[in-house]
């Protein structure tokens, strides 16, 4: 979903994970190529019972089953991680800028290994790092893209913070053993483990950050309070108020008296007009830039934004604060759980008015008005209370309901077409789907999208006239309607002396079957949303009706769905009422034979036809 | 210096070194705006009034573009050395977010320069900069600050950067953007690069202002293509010829399916030669300084018959593929001339591939030449040469550089690669072209010959058409498959992407009998080739962004390389879901997914069309598909009426035909679609769309079964 533009904050502590990932996926797209040995150790260094540095040496021992193929080895690097040597046979370092797409620039880098392997020939590559800040080092990922035979990663913690660090293991998987030792000045935590499959891409997979196995590294903030002490001393309340800051929310607020009506406008005027790019390097990453200068250049990431509603706010009069949370496609854990900086990676404002929270995402650019993401519902949050003092809270969670996508239709029926007008509604996170895709797109190709999104399946029978879009975008209106007349010969199937007619009345579910074949995760559904449409069906003339579907209703651990068709109160028309509604977001890998099956029986009643007979 | 060493040193040259690291070169950047803004082009003026119709259908209207390209000689007793500096500067008004968006970051190369070194001489630098302002309704004029780009950089300690990126701030709907990129090189001892300008433009542009300055001592031979005004050089002036041409009212133009972009899209192409340059390849009859406006297609061929006297090279590759051939002919007493050069030819290309050697065309041209003069069957080789639909056509060359060469041997064409592709066979968009060849001994007299003209043979919808016989059977509410597809001819060239090159190499020592201890060892891995295999010919059948087939076995039967297997020929089983829905007591089969995902056409795209659309190739596709029906089951009465179809327009055909077999209880479906030219006037556009549309709405078709 391209909507929910998050920012990295806090990257570069999580970078190993992502990186490894993102870079080496493509590479190591096939499993001729294993790794027979992945070794990693991580020394902390300590002086005065502060962590001050952590060095990782790292080998790998890369083998080529069948043919002769090439590996790389890839590990991550950035002004705060350096790369203190990377060596392997016959090749080279390769070092490089790695920004993700949604990023103009980040800093994040890659040294790059490209092994050329021989067939049963064992190469060895090593890289050695160093974290420079060690409050960067707090998650160490098991898992590699290619398949390890045997992985072992070892912490060494001085004894004098053996009080202060606390490892955990998460999701350690089946046959990994998670051992603590003590010896001499040191504690030793070691994860073993054999025959781990890879983590590759698979389409509709959940984020490696949110299954794989990793250990936390906790002790470099005392608690969450701690933690907030750090961010919030980053951030520069320099030019949080200036006369342009000023002038333009008594611009906004003018002649409003009610202050939801303020904040509103204030949280809708900075999504519909700075643009959301995202710079992230370096201290980027974590604090935000200056409202002023945000204001100024008309751009910023998930951090400008919010300090730019933070400031606005406060020009108003209204308890502007800023908000740290972690976002629920990448972060697995609460902060009071980790207080650690990979525990977050996003930025929001809150607005407290008479003792309660309204949060307001800044990088929603058709975010309605009072709406919450669904990446967001439910993720606790730091809120900015004082210098010292912060609150946990968490983000409420919203009702399904308010992601409606619907469809109204009144349909006639002659022997060679269907026709009619359709209304569809988007709500919610359709909204915002629906007018992303929209003004994305260059005015010429907008009416193509909007037959795209009226006409789902897409066929080549369907044509659309007296198109009328009222996506409210410039408003913040909370929802968007796209209306049209209607004509299609596809959904009949003619005989001598019936028609056979097939509504489809759930348009669109955002589901796929699953291809089972070397499956090796699970899926997650994109994001919560609700479908509904209401369709009447006149008779057509001549005909009687055959056969209507009967009430198809299935109730699956992720989705419910119930399409019925009944006679209207005159008998002339049927009328089609259906709805889909998500419900569990994640099917484990175990599970997606269930999820197929389930998948293909909603399918099969939402292709039932309906049977009018000749008279 | 051989010409063949020559381009090597070239090539190797053209792979640049960074300088240095840091921020853009102020110095540099500075000098560049104070040019480029200093400039008094009456054109760029941000009040511009956009025309209501633009503004309301554009997303972004250009204003103002300019671009300009000065090049001067600096020739003493140090340097031969070309200077080149390039400014493209833009004026647009962003009307809508997607603009808005479009134009809000930048990236532009490195400012402090990238040098080639040869040898420890530097034969080249080049230096780059970048400047953008921005004009507010209310009259005010914001300078981008470039100082705020972010360097992108390679090497452990950001040692060199590439480029950078820069957002632009303060950008708004409503504003007026203005931008530039600078560019400054020098070659020493070479040319610079042709120069191209392009007609064909994103969005609506008011004014395109181009122009030059070109050393009166540099050679330049240029054209305007597809309809691109003609320019114009001043008699020279300070030692500079002056070009300049102003256009107005470009409509924006987009790119889309069946399009030819080098035969469609106007641009001018201007090569600009130091003909004293010493590191590089010039024929003896190429041309002295001055202005050289759409050559005579002669004077180029003059050039060719040069570059082929001169050229010589060193290979082992032919020794090599004459000793195969021989052991060929051992094997093979029988084989005729044409079969013994065909398997010459997969011999040159074998050893090019496995040897790593990865000649260019022509010198495989040259070589394969000189083979069959040696092999001595009594024919006649040539080299040719030929251009494919994707260049420029050979009647409007302006440079030996531009053509595709191959070898000619009487009337058969041995065109480099390795491809699903037997000898002889020529690629869709070479057929029908116009090239030349130059025949007999050249070397024996430096005599000017005109080329014999040459015209690669057409063929026909049957000999590239794609062949599908289907068995299906129902199972529930799952269509089982049998499928086997054979593609014959340029129809090939669409399974080329399934198959790697070591399947290729493995399939000509079988053809070539090559002994197994000779073979050459893959690299690459079988089974995951395998599995891509599967993964694209399953994509070949999948039928529509919902219904993928579980395949259940594929098997690749040829590959048609080799002339023994001449075609591309493969099964595939498998299943299908998602096709049959319940209707009362009866079942519809959607059985139009079962023949092709037919592209679909939008609305705007059946509505205008200014360019030709083009196919490869004129072909065809052709489906029998047998279709059991369940026992207890019969056809519906009057369900066939819709799945006989007989569409035919200027374009092609498209062509179905339902049958029930009461006797097997099968429907036989045959469809036809077919395409007679390869190319379709813009004008005969809706000849297309009626096919298009026909064979689009024939995926919607549907069969209805009932019980008996």
């Amino acid at each position: 979903m391209k909507g929910a533009k998050i920012s990295v904050l806090l990257r570069v502590c999580i970078v190993w994970m992502f990186i490894n990932l993102s870079i080496t996926e493509c590479y190591a797209s096939n499993d001729n190529v294993i790794i027979q040995d992945l070794f990693n150790e991580y020394i902390i260094k300590e002086v005065n019972g502060q962590m001050t540095q952590v060095k990782n040496n790292e080998t790998m021992v890369f083998l080529a089953q069948r043919s002769a193929d090439k590996a790389y080895a890839v590990t991550s690097y950035s002004d705060d991680i350096t790369i203190d040597k990377a060596s392997a046979p016959g090749t080279k370092p390769m070092y490089l800028q790695d920004d993700d797409e949604d990023v103009l620039f980040s800093g994040d880098r890659i040294c790059a290994l490209a092994i050329n392997l021989n067939p049963n020939k064992s190469v060895k590559a090593t890289f050695q790092r160093t974290y420079t800040k060690p409050e960067q080092f707090c998650v160490v990922g098991l898992y590699s893209t290619y398949f390890v035979e045997h992985l072992r990663t070892i912490i060494r913690v001085p004894s004098a913070l053996e009080n202060i660090i606390k490892i955990t293991p998460v999701r350690l998987k089946d046959g990994m053993k998670f051992t603590r030792e003590e010896r001499g000045n040191e504690i030793i935590y070691t994860v073993e483990a054999t025959n781990l499959e890879p983590y590759k891409y698979e389409k509709h997979a959940p984020g490696v950050a949110l299954i794989a196995p990793c250990l936390k590294v906790q002790g470099y903030f005392k608690d969450v309070y701690d933690l907030y002490h750090y961010l919030n001393k980053r951030i520069s309340y320099k030019n949080e108020r200036t006369e342009s800051i000023d002038s333009l929310a008594r611009l906004l607020t003018n002649g409003k008296d009610n202050v939801y009506d303020k904040i509103d406008t204030i949280a809708s005027w900075v999504r519909q007009n700075i643009r959301y790019i995202a710079v992230e390097n370096g201290d980027y990453g974590i604090y935000p830039e200056d409202a002023t200068v945000v204001l100024h250049k008309r751009y910023g990431d998930c951090k400008g934004s919010a300090g730019l509603i933070r400031s606005l706010l406060r020009s108003s009069g209204i308890d502007g604060r800023f908000v740290w949370l972690g976002t629920k496609e990448s972060i697995d854990c609460d902060w009071t759980d980790f207080p650690i900086l990979s525990s977050g990676n996003h930025m929001i404002a809150a607005a407290v008015v008479n003792d309660s929270i309204i949060y307001l995402d800044g990088t929603m650019r058709y975010c309605p008005a009072g709406y919450i993401s669904s990446s967001l519902r439910g993720a606790q949050t730091i809120v900015e209370k004082n210098s010292d003092e912060c609150i946990i809270d968490h983000i409420p969670d919203v009702n399904i309901d308010n992601d409606t996508d619907s469809l109204f239709a009144e349909i006639k029926i002659t022997e060679d077409k269907v026709f009619g007008r359709l209304y569809r509604c988007f709500k919610g996170v359709m909204h915002h789907i629906f007018c992303d895709a929209y003004y994305d797109n260059k005015k010429s190709k907008q009416q193509d999208i909007l037959k795209t999104y009226l006409a789902y399946p897409k066929n080549a029978t369907t044509s659309f006239s007296n198109i009328v879009v009222n996506t409210g975008a410039d408003n913040n209106r909370d929802g968007s309607i796209v209306e049209a007349d209607f004509e299609e010969t596809a959904s009949i199937s003619r005989t001598t002396n019936a028609l056979y007619v097939s509504i489809y009345p759930i348009k669109e579910a955002f589901l796929d079957l699953v291809d089972l074949n070397d499956r090796l995760r699970g899926m997650k559904i994109s994001f919560p949303h609700r479908y509904v449409s209401h369709i009447i069906i006149n008779i057509p003339e001549g005909y009687a009706v055959d056969a209507i579907p009967m009430i198809k209703e299935v109730h699956s651990k992720w989705f419910d769905s119930t399409i019925s068709y009944t006679y209207s109160d005159d008998s002339k028309s049927i009328v089609c009422n259906a709805e889909f509604r998500t419900k569990e977001m994640i099917v484990n890998n175990d599970e997606l034979k269930s999820w197929n099956q389930d998948y293909k029986n909603f399918m099969s009643g939402n292709q039932w036809r309906l049977v009018f007979k000749k008279q | 210096m051989s010409m063949k060493k020559l381009v090597f040193l070239v090539l190797i040259g053209m792979l640049g070194i960074p300088i240095s690291y840091g921020v853009p070169n102020k110095k540099f950047f500075k000098k560049a705006a104070d040019k480029v803004w200093s400039m008094n082009i009456p054109e760029f003026n941000a009040k511009t009034q956009i025309p209501d119709s633009l503004a309301t259908s554009s997303s972004a209207v250009i204003i103002a573009l300019y671009q300009n390209a000065d090049v001067d000689l600096i020739k003493n007793a140090s340097s031969n050395r070309t200077e080149e500096e390039i400014i493209s500067r833009v004026m647009v008004k962003i009307l809508d977010k997607s603009a808005l968006d479009y134009f809000s970051t930048f990236e532009f190369d490195e400012s402090k320069g990238k040098s080639i070194k040869v040898a420890g001489l530097i034969l080249s630098e080049y230096k780059s900069a970048f400047g953008a302002r921005i004009y507010k309704s209310d009259g005010r004029i914001i300078d981008v600050d470039t100082n705020e780009a972010y360097p992108v950089t390679v090497g452990k300690k950001k040692d060199y950067t590439t480029s950078y990126k820069l957002a632009i701030g303060g950008l708004e709907i409503g504003d007026v953007l203005e931008y530039f990129y600078y560019d400054e090189n020098w070659v020493d001892e070479f040319s610079i690069r042709p120069i191209r300008f392009d007609f064909m433009k994103k969005y609506p542009t008011l004014s395109y202002v181009l122009s030059g300055d070109i050393h009166k001592d540099l050679t330049i031979e240029y054209r305007s293509y597809n309809g691109a005004p003609e320019i114009d050089f001043s008699a020279p002036n300070n030692n500079r010829r002056h070009f300049e041409t102003r256009l107005q009212n470009i409509p924006a133009s987009e790119y889309g399916k069946g399009l030819l972009p080098e035969r469609q899209n106007p641009f001018v192409k201007m090569f600009i030669t130091n003909f004293t340059a010493r590191l590089e390849y010039h024929p003896a009859t190429s041309r002295n300084a001055g202005v050289y406006r759409n050559l005579m297609t002669g004077t180029v061929y003059r050039d060719i018959l040069t570059l082929l006297r001169d050229a010589t090279y060193e290979s082992s590759l032919p020794n090599k593929v004459l000793n195969l051939t021989k052991d060929f002919v051992k094997q093979h007493p029988d084989a005729d001339a044409t079969t013994i050069i065909d398997a010459a030819w997969l011999a040159l290309n074998y050893y090019n591939y496995v040897d790593d050697k990865d000649e260019e065309d022509i010198w495989l041209a040259i070589m394969f030449k000189d083979i069959v003069d040696k092999l001595k069957l009594n024919k006649t080789a040539s080299v040719a040469f030929l251009n494919s639909r994707d260049d420029v056509s050979t009647d409007q060359l302006i440079s030996w550089r531009q053509p595709d060469y191959l070898c000619l041997v009487d009337d058969r064409y041995y065109l480099p690669g390795i491809e699903c592709r037997l000898p002889g066979e020529i690629p869709g968009k070479y057929q029908g072209e116009e090239g030349g060849t130059f025949k007999g001994d050249l070397k024996a007299t430096s005599a000017m010959i005109f080329p014999d003209i040459i015209k690669a043979p057409m063929t026909t919808p049957k000999q590239n058409q794609i062949v599908v016989n289907t068995i299906a059977s129902i199972d529930g509410l799952d269509i089982k498959l049998q499928r086997n597809t054979v593609l014959s001819g340029v129809e090939k060239e669409k399974a080329e992407p399934a198959f790697y090159a070591d399947e290729w190499a493995s399939d000509i020592e079988n053809y070539l009998g090559i002994p197994e201890n000779k073979r050459y060892k893959s690299k690459g891995d079988k089974e995951e080739h395998k599995k891509n295999m599967i993964k694209y010919l399953t994509e070949k059948i999948a039928i529509g962004p919902d219904i993928k087939p579980k395949v259940n076995n594929v098997e690749v039967v040829s590959r048609g390389i080799t002339p023994d297997k001449p075609n591309v020929e493969y099964n595939i089983d498998c299943t299908i879901e998602g096709l049959i829905s319940e209707a009362g007591n009866d079942i519809v089969l959607n059985v139009g997914k079962l023949f092709g995902d037919n592209y679909v056409l939008t609305d705007r795209e059946k509505s205008h069309r200014e360019n030709d659309y083009c196919f490869d190739a004129p072909q065809q596709v052709r489906y029998e598909t047998t279709l059991q029906l369940p026992d207890g089951y019969t056809i519906k009465e009057g369900t066939l009426d819709d799945l006989n179809v007989n569409v035919r327009s200027l374009a092609g055909q498209y062509y179905t035909k339902a049958t029930y077999n009461e006797e097997n209880n099968t429907v036989n479906i045959s469809v036809i679609e077919r395409y007679a030219r390869y190319m379709i006037s813009a004008e005969m556009w809706q000849e297309v769309v009626t096919i298009f549309d026909t064979a689009a709405k024939f995926n919607s078709a549907t069969l209805v079964l009932t019980h008996k």
